[in-house]
């Protein structure tokens, strides 16, 4: 079923008329213009169904000039523009404004350079994120952030959504593995922020652009830092009674001063829909948690750090310990914890992924929280969730032909978030506001602080015409926050 | 602008010493008691349009392009609380008046820290650390100071109270004005709380210095280190210049030649495995002196490169220190050519590599008679000039007071300078934060 949001004050509306994006011709090939209403509906949402509508036009960018025509002839007309990687947001970020021209970059996908010796690759912003590790691994380095969607997602979409992952509790997100950019600008000039040195003269505009989820215009060029391989890798799975006993595991190993390179848990639901499903990875379905572990680093230490861990797990009542003998069982626990948003799609026809984020402290007592909003509201809630940096990922399965069940899915996901923001977090983690947050920015941010960072964007983009519609609640729904969902209508 | 709330901090404040050569006699200071007195000053100065800028103790007041005469000092000395600390979660919340060294003892006491090996420790404050955003000991392993900032209140133009990030370690949720805040200078108006995200105090460190009569050796050891080092927390190399420098103290840094220091950290029995293995790949190189050092000799040497990008805690007229950046396999070929181009002014420089960052920090005496060849300006255009060519950019950290008006603070010009303008604006509408301090004077 189709939702179609009614037309907001705050979208730039186009004047120009359905004909007139045949003109992007004189830049784009016709192969590579899609115009047509059939081949435009692959376009019209991200990763999150909610929210749906056409585009305009869909260019497929194949370099940096093409960019920059587009973004041109936007300005001329005064057309919107969407940026779009590989589509897989969560938050509705490379959703179409109505009548946008969506710039797809999935072709501008080469790795234009890498330089080993000093630990860095510069890259086209359509390349899939592992692919640059598959590029450099055989040469002893990786490309650390790995958003479980890594197989798909593009580099591009990743620093427009600061993007996470399972390891970015030790190596940090995004924003810490960016070293430069180029940037076209919603004006259609270019901006080169930053680059392979440590430290470059004056502002970090490269640290302030990464995460602004294309509304300070189009990333057409990254220079990302590749990190060393580790020597030694040991994955773990323990297995819990409760899901507290997990949490406090996870909050023990971590006030020990271990810093392991994952943490990751899958509730009783999660596992069971994993095993269902292709992902299938063999933890035990009894279970009411089990907690994915892994550390890394240089081989001299391992012992004792896998002693520590495993005692922990015992004295927080771990009913078993596994640890992966090789790399495929290695790669099959990290399967199932891959594929887990996937294997939860399967549950029912619609799957709404959460992303809050709380202080790490807060874990266990913001989870029973979310549980009991889920029992109270009547929806099918799993969690799945980076816990060593506190990042809840509740997914709620539903059938979307239902109204009822749809409006009290989206009432528990608000609680859920304001049960975060309550506990001191925050209403995201790494899948970012885009479309799905936008009205819920009011929970985390003063009408000061929004305007600030309104302010900015206006400072970059005057004319708001760079994925306009995104991020920040409009001053109708500032007061009246959660209403826009309310707006949306069955086609 | 109205004095009148800030009167009896005027009789007990005065500016420190830096404050004092670098923003002259016309000077005033004012360290407010609260948010609102803050934001009471800032209305002031933006209405009487007169410059203000905020400071904490002072300390990094020589950074950057001087301000206009008259200025107005905002000390947020005054506001130095600790706000929000649950060690449980690795995060800290601060109000940036907090001494650095009270920051680090509250930490330390929690088995924590933030892994900055903050400069000149004693004195300076949060805000300082964040606004001039220095690099640290460590920055090859952990990374610069905006890794570690989470988020912040500050003010801005109109006196406008605003929150960016947040206290959790991983938040997506707005832009990251945090970023744009670090290293700022200032020039984006008063910082007043920041977030730290936190690591867990090594359980043990292990540092060396070796001496090298051969330059040669000691940079095929650094160079050998770095690329089969097993993860060392850091690898400095000091010329023969620089070594002299040191406290006497320092007998690991006796001797004659090039000095490499190394250091590595974590779980006590990874370290001692690390050791070893730089032990073989030390014995490759044959330097005259090696010894382990450890206590309190450590502290100190940790202290003396922290500071090497500081001239102390008043001016100097006798010195210039600029860092230069560059790419880690051409550290050596930029420490070269920058002391080829001071030596060629016929002084002395003393160079200190941070060998994983690519980070040169060169300190030299200028000559005191101020003739073209007064050791300054002939060596800033050519370092500038050598960096261009090298790809690589560079801030001068310090000059003597009395020159410091004649050169940009940054040594390459900045690319995006009006695009950061544009922002800058937004902070700063009335342009009374000095936006000239790190850009220099506008178009
Ligand atoms: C199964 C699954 C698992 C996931 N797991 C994770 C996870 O572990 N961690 C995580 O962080 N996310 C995860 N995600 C979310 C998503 O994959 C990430 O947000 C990813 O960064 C999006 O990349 P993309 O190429 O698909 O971008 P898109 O969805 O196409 O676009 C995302 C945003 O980026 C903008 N954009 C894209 N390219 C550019 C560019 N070149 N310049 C400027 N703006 C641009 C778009 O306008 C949009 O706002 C997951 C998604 C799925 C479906």
């Amino acid at each position: 079923m189709l939702f179609r949001r009614q037309p907001r004050s705050t979208v730039t509306s186009n004047p120009a008329g359905a004909g007139i994006y045949a003109e992007l011709a004189r830049w784009i090939p016709p192969e590579r213009l899609v115009l047509d209403h059939s081949e435009l509906k692959v376009y019209e949402c991200d990763g999150l169904p909610l929210h749906k509508e056409l585009p305009g036009a869909v260019a497929l960018c194949a370099s940096r000039q093409e960019v920059i025509a587009v973004v041109r002839w936007c300005n001329e007309k005064n057309v919107p523009f969407v940026p779009r990687g590989a589509g897989t947001g969560l938050s509705g970020g490379a959703t179409p404004t109505a009548r946008a021209v969506v710039l797809d970059l999935n072709r501008m996908n080469r790795v234009l350079h890498v330089d080993l010796q000093n630990r860095y690759a510069v890259v086209e912003p359509g390349v899939i994120n592992i692919k640059l590790t598959h590029e450099v691994h055989a040469d002893g380095f990786h490309y650390a952030p790995d958003p479980s969607s890594q197989k798909a997602c593009t580099i591009g979409g990743n620093v427009a959504e600061n993007a996470g992952g399972p390891h970015c509790l030790k190596y940090g997100m995004t924003t810490d593995h960016i070293l430069g950019l180029e940037v076209v600008l919603p004006d259609g000039e270019t901006a080169r922020l930053s680059g392979p040195l440590a430290e470059n003269s004056g502002y970090d505009l490269a640290g302030l652009f990464v995460g602004t989820e294309g509304t300070f215009g189009i990333v057409t060029e990254i220079t990302v830092r590749l990190v060393p391989n580790p020597e030694s890798i040991r994955t773990f799975l323990a297995i819990f009674p409760r899901m507290n006993l997990a949490c406090r595991t996870v909050a023990e190993i971590t006030r020990q001063g271990i810093l392991p390179a994952a943490l990751e848990i899958l509730d009783q639901l999660t596992i069971r829909a994993v095993e269902a499903s292709v992902f299938k990875a063999g933890y035990p379905q009894d279970a009411a948690a089990v907690l994915l572990i892994e550390i890394d680093g240089l081989d001299a230490g391992m012992d004792e750090e896998e002693q520590k861990i495993r005692q922990i797990a015992k004295e927080n009542e771990a009913i078993e310990f596994r640890t992966a003998r090789d790399e495929t069982e290695r790669l099959k626990l990290w399967k199932g914890r891959k594929g887990a948003f996937g294997a939860m799609g399967r549950v029912n026809t619609d799957l709404y992924v959460l992303d809050g984020v709380v202080p790490r402290t807060r874990l266990e007592n913001v989870l029973n929280e979310v549980y009991e909003i889920a029992k109270r509201h009547g929806v099918t809630l799993a969690n799945v969730f980076h816990a060593g940096d506190g990042n809840l990922h509740p997914n709620i399965s539903y059938d979307g032909r239902d109204p009822d069940e749809r409006s009290r899915v989206l009432l528990a996901g608000r609680e859920i978030l304001e049960a975060c923001v309550r506990a001191g977090g925050s209403i995201s983690g790494e899948h970012g506001i885009g479309l799905e947050k936008m009205d819920f920015m009011p929970l985390c941010f003063t009408e000061e602080d929004l305007q600030l960072q309104k302010d900015l964007r206006r400072a970059v983009d005057p004319r708001n015409l760079s994925n306009p519609a995104k991020i920040f609640p409009d001053s109708k729904s500032c007061v009246e926050v959660g209403k826009r969902h309310a707006t949306l209508v069955p086609l | 602008m109205q004095e009148a709330p800030a009167s009896d901090h005027l009789s007990a404040l005065s500016l420190s010493p830096h404050e004092h050569a670098f923003y002259g006699s016309e000077a005033r200071i004012v360290a407010p008691d609260s948010y609102e007195e803050l934001e009471t000053i800032v209305r002031d100065a933006e209405r009487e349009r007169r410059h203000m800028i905020p400071a904490g103790l002072g300390a990094h007041a020589y950074l950057g392009n001087p301000p206009p005469g008259n200025v107005l000092v905002v000390s947020l000395r005054k506001l130095n609380r600790i706000l929000r600390y649950e060690p449980g979660d690795f995060t800290v919340g601060v109000e940036t008046g907090l001494t650095l060294s009270e920051l680090r003892a509250t930490l330390e006491a929690n088995g924590q820290e933030i892994p900055l090996d903050l400069p000149s420790a004693a004195r300076g404050t949060v805000g300082g650390l964040v606004a001039a955003a220095p690099s640290g000991l460590r920055r090859g392993r952990h990374g610069p100071v905006r890794a570690y900032v989470i988020g912040a209140h500050a003010l801005r133009g109109g006196a406008t109270r605003y929150k960016t990030g947040g206290m959790v370690v991983k938040n997506v949720a707005g832009y990251e004005v945090m970023k744009f805040l670090t290293g700022s200078l200032g020039t984006a108006g008063p910082i007043v709380e920041v977030n730290f995200k936190l690591r867990p105090l090594p359980e043990r460190r292990a540092a060396h210095v070796a001496v090298f009569q051969d330059p040669d050796a000691a940079w095929r050891f650094a160079d050998n280190l770095r690329s089969r080092g097993r993860e060392p927390a850091a690898i400095w190399v000091l010329n023969d210049e620089a070594r002299r420098q040191a406290p006497r103290m320092l007998e690991s840094l006796n001797g004659d030649g090039v000095a490499v220091f190394w250091l590595f950290e974590g779980q006590s029995g990874r370290v001692a495995w690390q050791e070893s293995q730089a032990g073989s790949i030390l014995d490759e190189q044959a330097p005259s002196r090696h010894s382990a050092v450890s206590g309190s000799e450590l502290d100190l040497l940790i202290d003396f490169l922290a500071d090497f990008d500081s001239p102390g805690a008043g001016p100097r007229v006798d010195l210039a220190i600029a860092k230069l950046s560059a790419l880690p396999n051409q550290i050596r070929h930029v420490q070269d050519e920058a002391q080829r181009v001071v030596l060629e002014a016929e002084l002395a420089p003393a160079t200190a590599c941070d060998v994983l960052s690519g980070l040169v920090t060169l300190r030299w005496s200028p000559r005191r008679d101020a003739t073209e060849a007064n050791g300054l300006d002939r060596p800033i255009a050519d370092l500038g000039r050598t960096l261009l060519a090298q790809q690589g950019t560079g801030t001068l950290l310090y000059l003597p007071p009395q020159v410091r008006q004649s050169h940009n603070y940054l040594l390459t010009p900045d690319a995006n300078a009006s695009l950061a303008r544009r922002l800058l604006k937004v902070f700063d509408p009335n342009s009374v934060f000095c936006p000239e301090k790190l850009l220099g004077p506008g178009p």
